[in-house]
């Protein structure tokens, strides 16, 4: 145990060891040749400001060396057109707070398709760094009948050239020599010579930025800011956008009084150069082998079978979540549910204590862990997707019910997995390498509807619907809030992607990754870790707030409310029973379970009335009013902004019935229903409880998935989120209130 | 000469030449989409869009709004 930990603090960022950047285009095995380097001596975090993931670990070269290794985000060029392949750049310039410039660059590239990897190995060796070519996939090509003269490439290109299969550990100790010698002797790759017209394009663009006393860019970056036009340099030289497009239309004039096309030039120069380079290195078949990947492809990707095997597959996951979570959860809560009762024992003779304990820590954490096993089975599965290839399929199929809204296919299965849960559906939202659609995913995940929304759905329905108007209308309602979230959430997540990112379209270039068997080792490790992503960040905060809700709810609590609520109680339940006071007094005295029980649920209620969070519902009950919410229902709402299922329980303690009741419980149904305003008109009426379903509905009452925001975007994004959906659902309601009593007026 | 977005299923032919906004050009040829590579069209997703294409080495999703910048030659 001490030795994994410490392993683990050895992963952290030391200036001392090398520095060594994993680079590559997608799907190249870049992270399995990272897990084979670096094993469980790996942590993952964000870049600062980006919903980027940045993963790093130790690997020691030899018995001497160690080494630091960065798995970058998967690009196909460094023009840095979005955010994560922005981080590429800035890590390989020295860009990012905290880090050194790396010390060799391992470039991993995929065999069956050499030459266009190649093209990104040429723009990195451009930037000076010292540069490996791993050449994964080996097994693959081999397989395709391609091989590859390693020996020649090494010779042409002036660099280290290692074969590797990473997904079976071969080439990796050579990759080790490799790195550790690239380091010793840094390597300089031959790449492409640059017309004199490009020349002096850079030359013009560093002349300009000097007169101006602009940043300096390396010769590197000048180029980069010649041949792309959305670059990310651009807004690190602190030249304003008419500044910036004088300059650099000016130098792309040059290109062009060359004759060049400054869009094309690069691309075309370099594959050029690719092509002399890569001459006798590839040997294909002569006649191409179809592999058994087209035909699996045809049938995955057809118009309509495609369709029916996706639906079936997603039916199968989430099938398997439902079916698989639910006797782990009601384990889970069963476990936390006989720890309380058996620590609450001990800690009889000290309530307060007791009810911190019970109530708080152990219902915080329980709250916590209960969310696990969804998680768990859910990136599990993730990861199979993923691996084998199928993901990018999936993407394809569905692309077009969200490209109107400025997302992509990739954010299908983050949304249907927040049907059942928002956090794995959060988290999930990694899968999405463009940052922003990325970050417009998880700010409408928490809008579809969970599985936590459920017991309000059916104890109003159940309640109010239903006795009036039959199953079938009840069954439509239950429908109508389900698709609730998901009709509001699109023409939201089109407005954030017009109003604050301020993108119209962005496109989606996806390539197909050959089908592949999955490392199901892999796949176990990945989901470890996000389980433990998820119990360690949001464990701590949602604990943290657990106690603050309960300290809310608990205190003050004086003596004096029990006695007044006691004398009150006696003299009700004797008018209701025919008893005299003092009967009921020494009912109580003998400890009568009925009475004594019923006395209990009461003073709970009137404590919970009296605390701090009761007062906040009183307070706050005007600004509900028109949604129609009483105070009682206020307080349910409130207490459960934590976790919005705990509005069961407070409506149970609201009124005097105690926390143990559930969605079906008849005394709950039966209060609700002859609750009455002091007027003597019901408290709930349709409008009212479809109010409060919307309400819930819209609203994100859940700690836990405002924590997984937090981590997977920054704070400030969740704090947005938080805002935007409860402002969102405060409107619903009063929306749904509103309309709904003026439609009950006509009628 | 037509462009890939009009081109329909198994029909095939050579890229002539990119013209696409912005950097879209650059992105679309370091993903290996050049002037002279063969294309494929392999099929449209169930909704209309996106495109399904086979390249040599591999094989690529894009939208119809993408694929209009790609003329192609038979
Ligand atoms: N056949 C084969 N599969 C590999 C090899 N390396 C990785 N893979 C598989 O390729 C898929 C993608 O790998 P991954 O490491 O996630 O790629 P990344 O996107 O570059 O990080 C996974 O299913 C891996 O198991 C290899 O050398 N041979």
């Amino acid at each position: 145990m001490s030795r994994l930990v410490q392993s683990i603090a050895n992963a952290s960022i030391d200036d001392a060891t090398l520095q060594v950047a994993l680079i590559g285009n997608p799907n190249t095995g870049k992270s399995t040749a990272f897990n084979r380097l670096t094993g469980i001596r790996q942590r993952t975090g964000n870049y600062p400001g980006v919903t980027v993931e940045r993963r790093y670990g130790t690997c020691s070269l030899d018995a001497d060396h160690n080494a630091t290794i960065v798995d970058l985000p998967g690009t196909y060029s460094l023009a840095a057109a979005s955010a994560d392949e922005r981080v590429v750049v800035d890590v390989l310039s020295g860009h990012i707070p905290g880090t050194r410039l790396p010390d060799v660059a391992v470039c991993v590239a995929d065999a069956t398709n050499l030459m266009r990897h190649l093209f990104l190995v040429s723009q990195i060796a451009e930037t000076g760094v010292s540069v490996v070519l791993a050449v994964n996939l080996m097994d693959a090509a081999e397989s395709q009948g391609i091989s590859i003269d390693a020996k020649l490439l090494s010779e042409r290109l002036n660099i280290p050239v290692v074969p590797m299969c990473a997904s079976r550990g071969r080439g990796l100790d050579e990759l080790r020599a490799a790195i550790l010698k690239a380091h010793q002797q840094p390597t300089k790759m031959n790449n492409l010579q640059w017309p004199q017209a490009v020349h002096e394009a850079t030359e013009y663009l560093r002349q300009s930025l000097a007169a101006e006393k602009a940043r300096d860019l390396t010769p590197p970056e000048l180029l980069r800011l010649l041949f792309d036009q959305d670059s990310a340099i651009a807004d690190r030289i602190g030249w304003s956008a008419a500044q910036h497009r004088m300059h650099v239309d000016q130098a792309r004039t040059m290109l062009h009084e060359a004759n060049l096309d400054p869009d094309t030039v690069e691309p075309m120069l370099r594959y050029a150069f690719l092509a002399e380079i890569m001459e006798n290195v590839v040997t294909h078949p002569t006649v191409r082998r179809a592999t058994g990947g087209e035909s699996i492809d045809r049938l995955l990707t057809h118009r309509f079978w495609g369709l029916i095997v996706f639906a079936a597959l997603m039916y199968g996951v989430f099938w398997t979540i439902y079916t698989g979570a639910g006797p782990m959860m009601d384990a889970i809560d069963g476990t936390f549910g006989w720890l309380g009762e058996i620590v609450g024992t001990q800690l009889e003779s000290w309530p307060m204590i007791q009810s911190l304990v019970v109530d708080g820590l152990i219902a915080g954490v329980g709250g916590v862990v209960i969310f696990l096993p969804q998680i768990l089975i859910l990136f599990f599965f993730i990861s199979l997707l993923e691996d084998t290839g199928y993901m990018a399929r999936a993407a394809y199929l569905m692309d077009k019910l969200f490209s109107w809204c400025g997302l992509n296919g990739k954010s299908f299965v983050p949304l249907l997995s927040s049907f059942a849960c928002a956090i794995p559906g959060v988290m999930g939202a990694r899968t999405i390498d463009n940052p922003r659609s990325r970050l417009t995913t998880i700010l409408i995940a928490p809008l579809m509807s969970c599985s936590a929304r459920l017991p309000v759905y059916v104890l109003l329905i159940g309640a109010f619907i239903e006795p009036k108007y039959g199953s079938a209308i009840a069954a439509a309602v239950l429908f109508g809030m389900h698709l609730l979230g998901l009709v509001i959430a699109l023409p939201f997540a089109l407005l954030f992607n017009r109003v604050i990112f301020k993108v119209k379209r962005s496109p989606f270039i996806l390539e197909m990754p050959s089908y592949r068997v999955p490392d199901l080792r892999d796949a176990l490790w990945r989901m470890w870790n996000r389980g433990k992503d998820f119990l360690m960040t949001a464990g701590t905060v949602i604990l943290a707030m657990s106690i603050v809700i309960w300290a809310l709810s608990y205190f003050p609590r004086g003596e004096e409310v029990a006695e007044h609520e006691q004398t009150v109680f006696i003299t009700e339940y004797a008018a209701a029973h025919e008893l005299s006071p003092q009967r009921v007094g020494e009912l109580i005295e003998a400890g009568n379970e009925e009475v004594t029980g019923e006395l209990d649920a009461h003073i709970e209620g009137a404590y919970l009335e009296q605390s701090y969070l009761g007062r906040m519902g009183k307070a706050v009950q005007p600004l509900f009013a028109p949604a129609g919410f009483d105070w009682k229902t206020t307080v349910g709402v409130l207490a459960s902004f934590p976790a919005r299922e705990v509005i069961i329980s407070t409506l149970g303690i609201t009124y005097n019935l105690g926390a143990d009741v559930d969605e079906s419980s008849e005394g709950l149904i039966g209060s609700m229903k002859s609750a009455h305003w002091p007027d003597g008109s019901p408290v709930f009426t349709i409008p009212v409880a479809l109010a409060v379903m919307v309400f819930f509905a819209l609203c994100m009452q859940c700690m836990a998935t405002l924590a997984v925001m937090g981590r997977e975007a920054g704070w400030g994004w969740a704090a947005f989120g938080f805002t935007y959906m409860t402002v969102l659902a405060w409107f619903g309601a009063v929306f749904t209130y509103q309309v709904g009593t003026w439609i009950g007026n006509m009628a | 000469m037509t462009t890939l977005n009009l081109m329909k299923k198994n029909q095939s032919g050579r890229i002539a030449s990119i013209r696409a906004a912005g950097s879209l050009t650059g992105r679309l040829m370091a993903m290996g989409l050049l002037p002279g590579a063969k294309v494929q069209v392999l099929g449209v997703a169930p909704l209309g869009d996106p495109m399904l294409v086979q390249l040599e080495g591999c094989r690529m999703s894009l939208r119809r709004s993408e694929a209009e910048s790609l003329t192609i030659e038979e």
